[in-house]
């Protein structure tokens, strides 16, 4: 049995009670999601196209849970969970495998006009909001998510409302056996609206292997703004199959980071196709991978309207055996104008043994078009070693200093200087080799205060 | 033998297959500035970058010691804390890391070598104010990263700056006139000038006498072919700088 069987069985088996726990506009769906994995013949594995460096049929096949009856964990009720990057903002929510858990605080710290719910409450109040499914239709993670959704976060900010402080989500497994947790993030940003959106991915202490299959679902109107940062530092027995897909409103702008610091294996896919003129899409990506770990970028962009900006920037330290790779594919159609799409990813590894596969692709069928691509890949620049050691700085520092400075235009990109800085800080840690420690930072439960 | 800073005997050394060094014998004491000079592919540079620690030369035989310790045994991060400076012929760009993060990794490093605590970022920047005076580096320059966009000048001066921080007993100062017009290294001279102590030496390399006119050696030292083959005076780099290099050549090629 492939890992694709293993699921669709489970879910033939399981329908009644997956649906009996969630709301019929989630459920509406799952219908077509299963005909389309039915469709497929197996996960794609490492090797197929567009999979260098990642096999979604590994990260499926191990027997993992899933909890459709939503079966409470009684473990952990009062506990504090704590984030790396602490006093960002008080607007934020806890999602405990797939369930979303306000903070005390939330509700007060949202500014009028902006939303902060549980997927499953929102599916239930504006059903009108989910008569779309999420595209790709065909895509693997995102059918299975379909398949499996029955809760997440939501989050809208509506018609001109500039959301000042940025909503943070905090990510962790909560469960003593292996399990799968179909993850939904649904984004909505009205016509003229901004937002930002900070979500971490944190480890709890003595894990079981776990999987996150993740949607997150991005819809702007016109000329609508979201800062979205998605900051991976879980356990290395933590696997992320992900996919970021946006519908992008005329003169819209998307700004999307993802920076890995650690986990196990990931792959992060992003779709945006840019079907309205003057829309803007800009995705950075840093990655810090050692020992065992596997990360992959996969990013598609199609121009499809004038006057569109695509910017890509993704930047790989590799360490020890880790294994990364970047894929994209940008696509001019005919007609798309003035396109201006540039993509840049450039890699360092820093052992022999790690290995980077990049695959930049361009197609373009429209004349009026700036359009670039690189990608290189490198080792630490010797002479810039031995002219910082020269000057006492012993190698070890050297070298960190040196992947820091590789690193700095990625996080430039950040615009809130205090995630910025932290930021900062985190990749300065996990370059040192440390263990994050998030004693500095606890947010309570709604719960837990209960 | 106390009184002695540097003494390197028949030092061999290579980079890939091919010897460079072919045996160097040279006595550095505190007070002294030596200069070395000789022409291009003489083994210079390289004699630099093998007394710093260079990575890409490897010392095959012969013996380096520094105030009594084996120097050749020594990390360049380490040569470095016990005293000794190259500034760069070509110092190296480093986007990405700015001046300040660089000198204070450098001045803490040294720091936690000698079993002091780090400076407060207080003294550190009036120490950096202090030393910037010297060679007159302009402040904006620090918030930049290391040596990127700097004229040839201003590295050049940004070279004696980590020299004046750093305090090093003993200071080879590779090429340093390359690349500088007459006012830049007159300044960057009458820094080293400055730094100069009775306790520090100094070892000038240059292929021009030009540099000697500011820097004033007490030695002068003729390397060719990887071997020190003439020794004198002030008075020998001005004899060089009158008849060129050939006589040198002519006189070691037909031996």
């Amino acid at each position: 049995m492939n890992a694709l069987t293993q699921y669709i069985d489970l879910y033939r088996a399981q329908q009644s009670v997956v649906n009996a726990h969630a709301p019929e506009a989630l459920n509406r769906r799952r219908a077509a999601a299963l005909a389309a994995l039915e469709g497929m013949e197996r996960l794609p594995r490492k090797g197929a196209a567009g999979f260098a460096a990642v096999s979604l049929e590994d990260m499926f096949a191990p027997d993992y849970g899933i909890n459709i009856a939503r079966v409470p964990f009684a473990a952990n009720e009062r506990a504090e969970f704590s984030c790396d990057v602490p006093n960002i903002s008080t607007a934020s929510a806890l999602v405990v495998n797939d369930e979303f858990v306000p903070t005390a605080s939330l509700a007060k710290a949202l500014p009028e006009g902006v939303e902060v719910m549980s997927l499953a409450r929102a599916a239930e109040t504006y059903p009108e909001l989910f008569a779309e499914p999420v595209e790709p239709r065909d895509n693997p993670i995102v059918a299975l998510n379909t398949l499996f959704v029955q809760d997440g976060v939501f989050i809208r900010v509506k018609r001109g409302v500039r959301a000042e402080r940025p909503v943070q989500l905090l990510s962790i497994f909560n469960a003593a056996a292996p399990l799968m947790a179909a993850r939904r993030i649904k984004i909505i940003v009205e016509d003229g609206a901004q937002a930002s959106v900070l979500s971490c991915d944190h480890p709890r202490v003595n894990d079981f292997d776990y999987l996150s299959c993740r949607v997150v679902e991005v819809t702007l109107g016109t000329n609508a703004r979201l800062d979205f940062y998605d900051l991976e530092e879980a356990s290395p027995r933590t696997a992320r199959a992900s996919v970021l897909t946006a519908s992008m409103g005329t003169g819209s702008i998307l700004n999307a980071t993802g920076i890995y610091l650690n986990g196990g294996t990931t792959r992060n896919e992003y779709y945006a196709p840019l079907r309205r003129p003057g829309a803007q899409v800009r995705l950075g990506g840093m990655v810090i991978a050692g020992s065992g770990q596997r990360v992959d970028n996969a990013t598609f962009i199609t121009h499809d309207s004038p006057r569109c900006i695509s910017r890509q920037l993704f930047k790989y330290a590799l360490f020890d055996d880790a294994e990364g790779a970047f894929e994209e594919l940008v696509t001019v159609c005919p007609g798309a104008d003035n396109t201006d799409a540039r993509q840049t990813n450039r890699n360092l590894l820093a052992s022999p043994q790690a290995r980077m596969h990049a695959e930049p692709q361009l197609i373009i069928n429209c004349d009026e078009v700036k359009a670039s691509h690189g990608a290189t890949t490198g080792q630490i620049d010797e002479k810039a070693l031995f002219y910082m050691r020269s000057r006492g700085i012993p190698e070890a520092e050297a070298r960190m200093m040196l992947i820091n400075a590789f690193m700095t235009d990625v996080l430039d990109h950040i615009e809130l200087p205090a995630l910025r800085e932290r930021l900062r800080l985190l990749t300065d840690r996990r370059l040192r080799g440390c263990e994050s420690t998030c004693r500095d930072c606890g947010i309570k439960t709604e719960r837990g205060e209960a | 033998m106390k009184d002695i800073l540097l003494q390197v005997d028949d030092l061999h050394a290579s980079i890939g297959d091919k010897e460079i060094l072919r045996g160097i014998n040279l006595t550095v004491r505190p007070g002294e500035v030596h200069a070395i000079m000789g022409p291009n592919g003489s083994g210079k540079s390289t004699l630099s970058g093998v007394l710093a620690g260079n990575p890409v030369y490897k010392v095959t035989s012969g013996s380096a010691t520094f105030h009594g310790l084996n120097l050749l045994e020594l990390s360049p991060e380490d040569r470095s804390h016990e005293g000794l400076f190259l500034s760069f012929q070509y110092p190296v760009e480093i986007p990405g890391v700015s001046m300040v993060n660089f000198m204070r990794a450098a001045v803490n490093a040294k720091r936690a070598y000698l079993h002091e605590a780090p400076l407060s970022a207080g003294d550190f920047l009036k120490l950096m104010r202090q030393k910037r005076a010297i060679v007159e580096l302009d402040n904006k320059l620090a918030s930049r990263s290391v040596n990127e966009g700097f004229s040839g000048g201003e590295k050049k001066r940004n070279e004696i700056f980590q020299m004046a921080v750093l305090e090093p007993r003993l200071s080879i100062l590779d090429e340093t006139d390359s690349g500088l017009d007459i006012d830049a290294l007159r300044i960057v001279s009458a820094g080293v000038n400055k730094l100069k102590t009775q306790d520090n030496a100094t070892i000038v390399i240059t292929h021009y006498q030009r540099l000697l006119d500011y820097i004033k050696p007490d030695y002068v030292h003729i390397l060719y072919k990887g071997r020190i083959v003439h020794s004198g005076g002030p008075e020998l780099a001005l004899e060089l700088e009158e008849r060129g290099y050939d006589w040198i050549k002519e006189q070691v090629d037909n031996q």
